[in-house]
């Protein structure tokens, strides 16, 4: 014999409906996002009182501001001196207007005028520095260690030519790539910790505060 | 006789994938961090696919509908793809917030490319140029899994209702 809502054809296909509703695997799959993306920000320290001061927080303030991706080019861009850089040395350009700092990309020197960078289209791949001339700021790091160091540092992003770029790359793993990511975990193979600001990403503007570079030229509104 | 699939489930149906798409983009970006588990989950997001599409077969749809609600499901990867081939055809081979967006849709397969030999066809990382092609690749996937197994079979082993 039915009982309750059952013995009402209607209300127990309502019942059904709401039942359905409630075990519906997207709302799961929200859900395991939702615990999956507070478990990682909580190993990583993030709470109430700091994120607003961390990579998330700023860039969520940031796209309230509607900043969108890597800033908005002005044309007029820099005067660094590239005559100063060394192999191993990191460069630094952003645009105002980015999403996560005043630098929006980074890239290590090889040398005779190439740099190794992460970017969407290309993956791990050489650049010419000049590209760099078109960034309203920019500046040249050197990275407070020996030569051979930052030699081995090249060498390693070399490794990696071809890889994965994907621009929200978490810091762990080595199958996918940003264009900070490769310099700082080459650095850190070398036992170098570059990221100032020990987050979830690693970001150019992390990489200019770190205390273990030195700023070698810089260029445009810092 | 063959229940007859309306418009409005199709439509439902690829709304509900597009939905699964995004929840699972966000899944896959978050195992990232777990180096290992972004390919277990890659991997699962294909079994699912698996599993809807024979699930849309036992609701009475036919391979090709199958690949209709897959379409409708895949336009805005289809629409960045084509927005960002203009893009390219427009204003040369500049990156634009196209192949941004194209790269964040297809996030569920990032994991899978990761693994790919790292390889330039005209200097492009074979990822990247995959990353066009995904959006038909997976329509296609979906009407192939569509096909896997004979409609109405009354021997294949029961598949409970997920999606």
């Amino acid at each position: 014999m039915l009982k309750g809502v059952q013995a009402i054809p209607s209300l127990n296909k309502t019942y059904s409906k709401r039942k359905e509703r409630r075990h519906d695997p997207l709302w799961l799959l929200l859900l395991l996002d939702l615990i999956l993306a507070l478990f990682i920000m909580g190993i990583n320290g993030y709470n109430w009182q700091n994120t607003s001061s961390r990579v998330m927080g700023q860039a969520i303030k940031a796209l309230g501001q509607g900043h969108l991706g890597s800033g908005i080019p002005s044309g007029r861009g820099n005067q660094l001196d590239l005559s100063l850089i060394q192999p191993g040395d990191i460069l630094l350009g952003g645009y105002d207007g980015a999403t996560y700092g005043k630098f929006t990309h980074a890239a290590i020197y090889e040398g005779e005028g190439v740099a190794w960078q992460g970017w969407l289209s290309s993956g791990v791949s050489r650049v010419r520095i000049e590209r760099f001339r078109h960034y309203d700021r920019a500046c040249i790091l050197r990275v407070i260690t020996n030569s051979e160091n930052r030699q081995q540092a090249v060498e390693m992003v070399a490794d990696w030519d071809g890889q994965l770029f994907y621009p929200l790359a978490f810091k762990p793993g080595d199958r996918v790539w940003n264009c900070t990511k490769i310099i700082w975990e080459a650095y850190r193979r070398l036992g170098l910790e570059l990221d100032s600001g020990h987050d979830l990403w690693i970001t150019p503007d992390n990489l200019y505060r770190s205390p273990l570079v030195s700023v070698i030229s810089q260029d445009g509104d810092l | 006789m063959q229940p007859l699939i309306r418009r409005e489930e199709m439509i439902g149906t690829a709304c509900r994938l597009l939905i699964f798409n995004v929840l699972y983009a966000v899944l896959v970006w978050l195992t990232t961090y777990f180096p290992g588990l972004d390919l277990l989950a890659a991997a699962a997001f294909l079994y699912v696919l698996f599993i809807w599409s024979r699930r849309m077969v036992e609701n009475g749809m036919n391979a090709g509908r199958v690949m209709a609600t897959a379409f409708l499901a895949q336009l805005p990867g289809l629409v960045f793809s084509g927005l960002a081939l203009y893009s390219w055809w427009r204003y040369g081979p500049l990156t634009s917030y196209f192949d941004f967006a194209l790269q964040m849709w297809h996030t569920p397969f990032l994991p899978l490319l990761s693994l790919l030999p790292p390889i330039r066809i005209q200097g492009f990382p074979l990822y990247f140029l995959l990353g066009y092609i995904l959006s038909p690749l997976y329509i296609l996937l979906m009407g192939l899994f569509a096909r896997t197994l004979p409609r109405r079979s009354g021997n294949r082993v029961k598949i409970y209702r997920l999606f």
